[in-house]
């Protein structure tokens, strides 16, 4: 059965249709919400979000076959939304630690300091804590891309729908997103000796 | 063709129809700069596609509650607090019920299989009452009727106490089952990382051996 069966049940009354439809989209939704804000509670959480607004709106769905379109447009404003209130809250709580301490929050003091420590760097094992790392310093619009082509698979095609964006602006962000990337992972001394394979 | 960057990138994630495919693939036989260029972009690539997919463990279950006739059905999560709105719902509603009946002066009598009830509005001069009465009601037949009404609720009281404690043990159980399994599922992981940290070190010290053996000269070996 298709989403877009599954979305006319739902219309006709069926929440079982629905909830084969969250069965269906969930874990993708996670993964790509995972990527993008780099921690699993808040995606576990967007992702409920998520869902909440598909439910509200889905009746106002125009056009069934734009539904993955459709459903990564609300994930990506859900997701968008809850950056703003990240970043207004790390906002305050930074002017609030320099009127305290009369200098600036380390944070502020350039990329730098956010770079794994050179000790930690040659112990830290976990490369997923690195890449998710890596993927929130990248500018967000680059890392959109990043996301939905290397772990949605979506086709450049797809993610200028769901961007609402030309085809070759979405493949400049992705190419400055890889070298952005590429960049960070040499800063950080991630090389072949430490994950084992050539990059 | 020339060096293109968009059309690198077409290549690098197959997205280009076989005869472009080939002309991509001829010009880098031929263009250092792109082959270095695709080299890196594939190694990044390659780095970030090391993240797997996880598991969500959302489960989300939406129940279609008819709030309102005509109006879209709401979502309600399943949790624990259906049954909680019930009982105290109900213990509300025989609250509501005894302060109304207290406020008209309910009586009532049972005698021989006949149920005599009788209402006694305030200020009235003449009760009205249903039904006949043998006799007049006293204060003890009211007393006592207060008190099965009483008892009633403290039965419906137990039951919703006795239900909640059932349900509370139930969700217990079931977070402990929960908490066991991701602990067994933690140390998986655990056990895991810690036989990949030790074949890691392990690896790293065999080539640290083997680069110190080249090191050292076969002679030097032979006069130690």
């Amino acid at each position: 059965m298709t989403d877009v069966d599954l979305i006319a049940r739902f219309l006709e009354g069926q929440t079982t249709a629905f909830n084969t439809l969250v069965w269906r989209w969930q874990d993708r939704l996670y993964n790509f919400v995972l990527r993008y804000v780099g921690n699993r509670e808040e995606a576990r959480d967007l992702c409920q979000q998520i869902f909440i607004r598909v439910y509200r709106s889905l009746g106002d769905l125009r056009n069934p076959e734009r539904f993955s379109t459709w459903i990564y447009q609300i994930a990506l404003n859900t997701c968008r939304d809850q950056l703003r209130q990240r970043q207004r809250h790390a906002s305050l709580s930074l002017d609030h630690f320099e009127e305290e301490h009369g200098q600036p929050h380390p944070a502020l003091e350039g990329a730098a300091s956010q770079a794994p420590p050179a000790d930690a760097r040659m112990h830290e094992n976990d490369l997923r804590h690195l890449l998710s790392r890596a993927l929130q310093t990248i500018p967000e619009e680059q890392r959109v891309v990043v996301v939905m082509k290397e772990y949605q698979n979506l086709k450049f095609t797809e993610i200028a729908a769901v961007l609402e964006t030309p085809i070759n602006t979405v493949k400049s962000r992705l190419y400055y997103g890889l070298k952005g990337l590429r960049k960070i992972f040499d800063q950080w001394g991630i090389s072949k000796e430490n994950i084992g394979y050539e990059l | 063709m020339n060096c293109d960057r968009e059309q690198l990138l077409d290549y690098l994630y197959e997205e280009l129809e076989p005869e472009a495919h080939r002309a991509v693939e001829s010009h880098l036989e031929s263009c250092s700069d792109c082959r270095r260029e695709l080299k890196e972009l594939g190694g990044t690539t390659r780095l970030l596609r090391t993240w797997p997919d996880e598991e969500s463990r959302l489960n989300l279950v939406f129940v279609a509650e008819e709030a309102e006739k005509g109006k879209r059905s709401l979502p309600v999560w399943l949790t624990t607090a259906s049954w909680r709105r019930w009982t105290f719902g109900l213990a509300g509603s025989l609250a509501a019920v005894l302060l109304l009946l207290a406020l008209v002066d309910f009586e009532f009598t049972y005698d021989s299989g006949r149920l005599d009830l009788a209402f006694d509005f305030a200020g009235s001069a003449a009760p009205p009452t249903v039904g006949d009465l043998d006799r007049p009601l006293t204060r003890r037949d009211l007393l006592a009727a207060q008190q099965q009404s009483l008892e009633l609720i403290q039965t419906l009281l137990q039951d919703a106490e006795i239900r909640q404690q059932r349900n509370l043990g139930l969700t217990l159980a079931q977070f402990s089952q929960q908490l066991e399994r991701q602990r067994q599922q933690d140390l998986q992981i655990v056990g895991r990382r810690l036989e990949e940290s030790d074949w890691y070190t392990e690896s790293r010290f065999r080539r640290n051996e083997d680069v110190l053996q080249q090191l050292i000269p076969a002679n030097y070996r032979g006069q130690r």
